[in-house]
């Protein structure tokens, strides 16, 4: 562990030092556009100029995320029959959907989210190579993220269709049985696994590319003169360097995988008997359908709770494999 | 029961911003017209530029929530009445809001309502008029239309449908795209396995022996394929003896024998004789699945019925479900509702809306353009009707079986409930419980959901 460690701060090191060197011209005109920035920003005081900077957004985080939030929170602690209390989050406890849903939930993030990573980032390693046609390949692998998810998933449907589906078809011209994607309880959420990987990968992949584009030329001849393997030259350069990226990548998908149910509405409406349930999805059944509101809203606090415990912890964790320039 | 109403907004409103994108394209839908929403515009007409079949004149706009349950593109149908409405109403003005399925509707409606924004009307469920009245949401139709009206409704209308909306005595909602359950079957299939294909399955031991035959004699994958989940199970247990829900909707009978034999049955269709898809099938593909001549027979709404005819390049047979006990299907289908929270101009606008859609005319071209069935008596005697059924006698079929049908699940807390019966199934289905087992659970749940509704 010592020696992997000193060997990724030498890396590190020498990274940093060529950065300095190739960075000086950057720097001095960096420098230049920064002066006339702060002359203008002289006429106002630095903290009053930050705040009205700030505010349209704070405005609207408090607006559309803060508010909403204590009022779900109020809203979750209306006892059925008057009164403050905790009996919607008794009754959720109780809840056979709901405790199927927080674990097909965690199942699914904590499958689906590390392979969409690893997916977009050994893409964007090979479509960063000078290959023919590049633009051409980024362009398709990005197609999935900017189709419409109903539209696409109208589309899944048909292809796990048990008996006309085109995957079931080809199973079959291999010579393998197909499945019942979803309608099987066993398959249903490895099915809705590689949709959500499928529609996520092209916009890691896209972010992974840019993160890509900040590792010099140099690091590459470094490796080749140190003879060390593609596959080395991965693991010990790629992944380290595009660290900063994996941490924002990992906390914006896992936030999807709770999120992102739009697919269920189409492909499974939850089923069958709840098996592909997400916790979004039964805050919406719960509310829309059910009309159970305090439990929608003790739901959806738990939901906001958990992803913010979930944030953090990635932030902290990750950070410290982490090198930013 | 209003609070209630109101305590839609949450955090979840944030988190969903992206997930909901399906139905917050409804929401957007409704608010664009916000600005004439809840009073009539007086005079300033301009201000329905976007809305559909607007007249420049007109004074009361009605905002109508439709959805569309199967595959056909029955937005347009719609459309073209709503437009010959308006031409001869040039007051009222309709903007028609296409607002998907029935549960995409639902939620379109009900946070229209909580955001001050209420739709005019709508069509929706048979099954929501309990929880509509319950949480004050509807106004009475009989309040918005003149008694000559009533009269002839009262009289023209297949009872089976009209009493449905009568609750306590009053007319809350009135039939619009209603439907049963019809079986169809491949004929061109039938034939190759040397069955005659021009009889269906008339008991469930013709069901599960015709289905081996036409599975093992052509090249469907399935001898049966019964669509609809619970809606269809309704059919089975009605068959087998029983309706599943009680008059006034406070009890169900999940746990009773013959519902568990029923739920056997089904189940044993794809277990043990291998005729029908295990696992569960999405509605929308086993209709595709029949059309593209992969099923022998097949369940499916009325509703349907133009789709499949018009899609599928075999013959298509069509009879009422087989018979065990007896023979039943369940009403299905939905009903058009008027919307408390609208102005008291715009419900009265609706009201002439809805007389002119339940008109025999208006009736029958919706029938004839989907195969829903006309739920008025006297439009089936139109000469268009008489042509129609000539041409395709299979539209017959869910109006001579209205005779045997029973009124569908129609209780309090109808999504809870009839979402416990719908797990139940789906379990039973793929293997997780044994039918009476997961139907005493179902029981249990209902039970545990209707309580506070019984005595």
């Amino acid at each position: 562990m010592t020696t992997h460690d000193s060997l990724q701060d030498e890396e590190a090191s020498s990274q940093a030092a060529a950065d300095g060197a190739g960075g000086a011209a950057t720097e001095r005109w960096g420098s230049a556009r920064r002066h006339r920035l702060t002359h203008l920003g002289t006429r106002v005081p630095g903290s009053t100029y930050a705040l009205a900077i700030a505010a349209p957004a704070v405005l609207a985080l408090l607006a559309f995320s803060v508010l909403p939030f204590f009022l779900a929170v109020w809203d979750s602690l209306q006892a059925p029959l008057g009164g403050l209390g905790f009996d919607n989050y008794e009754l959720m406890v109780n809840d056979g959907v709901f405790r199927r849903s927080l674990r097909n939930n965690f199942v699914f993030a904590f499958v689906t989210v590390p392979l969409t990573l690893a997916i977009a980032l050994v893409m964007a390693t090979l479509l960063d190579q000078s290959i023919r046609a590049k633009s051409l390949f980024r362009l398709a692998c990005f197609t999935p993220a900017i189709l419409p998810t109903v539209a696409a998933s109208a589309i899944w449907l048909f292809f796990y269709q048990p008996n006309f589906g085109p995957i079931n078809q080809l199973l079959a011209v291999l010579g393998l049985e197909g499945q019942n994607w979803l309608g099987n309880p066993r398959t249903v959420l490895p099915a809705l696994g590689v949709v959500m990987i499928w529609k996520e990968v092209g916009l890691f992949m896209l972010l992974y590319l840019a993160s890509l584009h900040r590792i010099t030329p140099e690091m590459r001849e470094a490796s080749a003169l140190e003879g060390a393997s593609n596959l080395r030259h991965f693991f010990r350069i790629i992944v380290p360097m595009t660290m900063p990226t994996t941490v924002f990548c990992s906390i914006v998908a896992t936030a999807n995988a709770f999120r992102s149910v739009d697919f269920l509405f189409v492909m499974t409406r939850g089923g069958p008997a709840n098996a592909s349930n997400l916790l979004l999805y039964y805050v919406w059944e719960s509310l829309f359908l059910h009309r159970r509101w305090g439990l929608g809203a003790a739901i959806a606090v738990v939901l906001t709770v958990m992803l913010l415990i979930i944030a953090v912890l990635q932030v902290r964790l990750l950070e410290r494999r982490t090198f930013y320039r | 029961m209003h609070d209630q109403k109101r305590i839609v907004s949450g955090s979840f409103a944030r988190i969903t911003a992206c997930a909901l994108a399906l139905l917050l394209l409804a929401g957007c839908a409704a608010s664009t017209e916000t600005s004439t929403d809840g009073a009539p515009t007086d005079g300033d007409g301009g201000a329905e530029a976007d809305t559909v079949a607007a007249d420049a004149d007109a004074e009361t706009l009605v905002t109508f929530y439709f959805p569309v349950q199967v595959g056909s593109p029955l937005e347009e149908t719609v459309g073209g009445l709503v437009d010959g409405f308006v031409s001869v109403n040039p007051d009222i003005a309709v903007d028609l809001v296409y607002t998907g399925n029935y549960t995409q509707t639902l939620a379109a409606s009900l946070a229209a309502i909580d955001g001050g924004n209420a739709p005019t009307m709508t069509v929706q469920s048979v099954r929501q008029v309990l929880p509509f009245i319950e949480e004050g949401l509807i106004s009475p139709i009989s309040d918005y239309v003149d008694s000559t009206t009533l009269d002839d409704w009262e009289e023209a209308f297949y009872p089976a449908y009209y009493n449905e909306g009568i609750q306590g005595g009053e007319l809350w909602s009135v039939p619009y795209q209603r439907s049963n359950i019809v079986q169809f079957w491949n004929k061109d299939a039938f034939a190759e396995a040397g069955l005659n294909p021009e009889v269906g399955p008339e008991d469930w031991d013709e069901l599960a022996a015709m289905g081996m035959q036409v599975q093992e004699g052509s090249g469907v994958n399935h001898g049966v394929q019964i669509n609809w989940g619970s809606w269809s199970f309704e059919a089975l247990a009605i068959q087998n003896g029983l309706v599943l829900g009680s008059e006034d909707g406070t009890e169900v009978r999940f746990d009773d024998p013959a519902t568990i034999e029923a739920l056997e049955f089904w189940v044993s269709l794809a277990q043990d004789d291998g005729v029908h898809q295990t696992g569960t099938l999405d509605f929308a593909t086993a209709t595709a699945d029949f059309i593209g001549g992969g099923v022998g027979i097949h369940w499916d709404t009325t509703g349907n019925l133009n789709n499949i005819i018009k899609n599928a390049d075999f013959e298509v047979g069509a009879s009422m479900l087989p018979a065990n006990e007896r023979r039943g299907t369940p009403t299905g289908g939905a009903n058009i509702y008027i919307f408390e929270d609208a102005s008291e101009a715009e419900r009265q606008a609706a009201g002439r809306l809805i007389e002119y859609l339940l008109a025999p005319e208006q009736v029958a071209a919706f029938s004839m353009a989907s195969g829903y069935v006309a739920p008025r008596a006297d439009a089936w005697e139109l000469p268009e009707m008489r042509g129609y059924v000539e041409d395709v006698p299979q539209a017959l079929v869910a109006r001579d079986q209205l005779e045997y049908a029973e009124r569908t699940l129609i209780v309090h807390e109808a999504e809870l409930v009839v979402g416990a019966l719908t797990q139940a199934i789906e379990r039973a289905q793929v293997g997780e419980a044994s039918p009476a087992d997961a139907l005493r659970e179902a029981q249990q749940l209902a039970d545990s959901y209707l309580a506070p509704h019984q005595g």
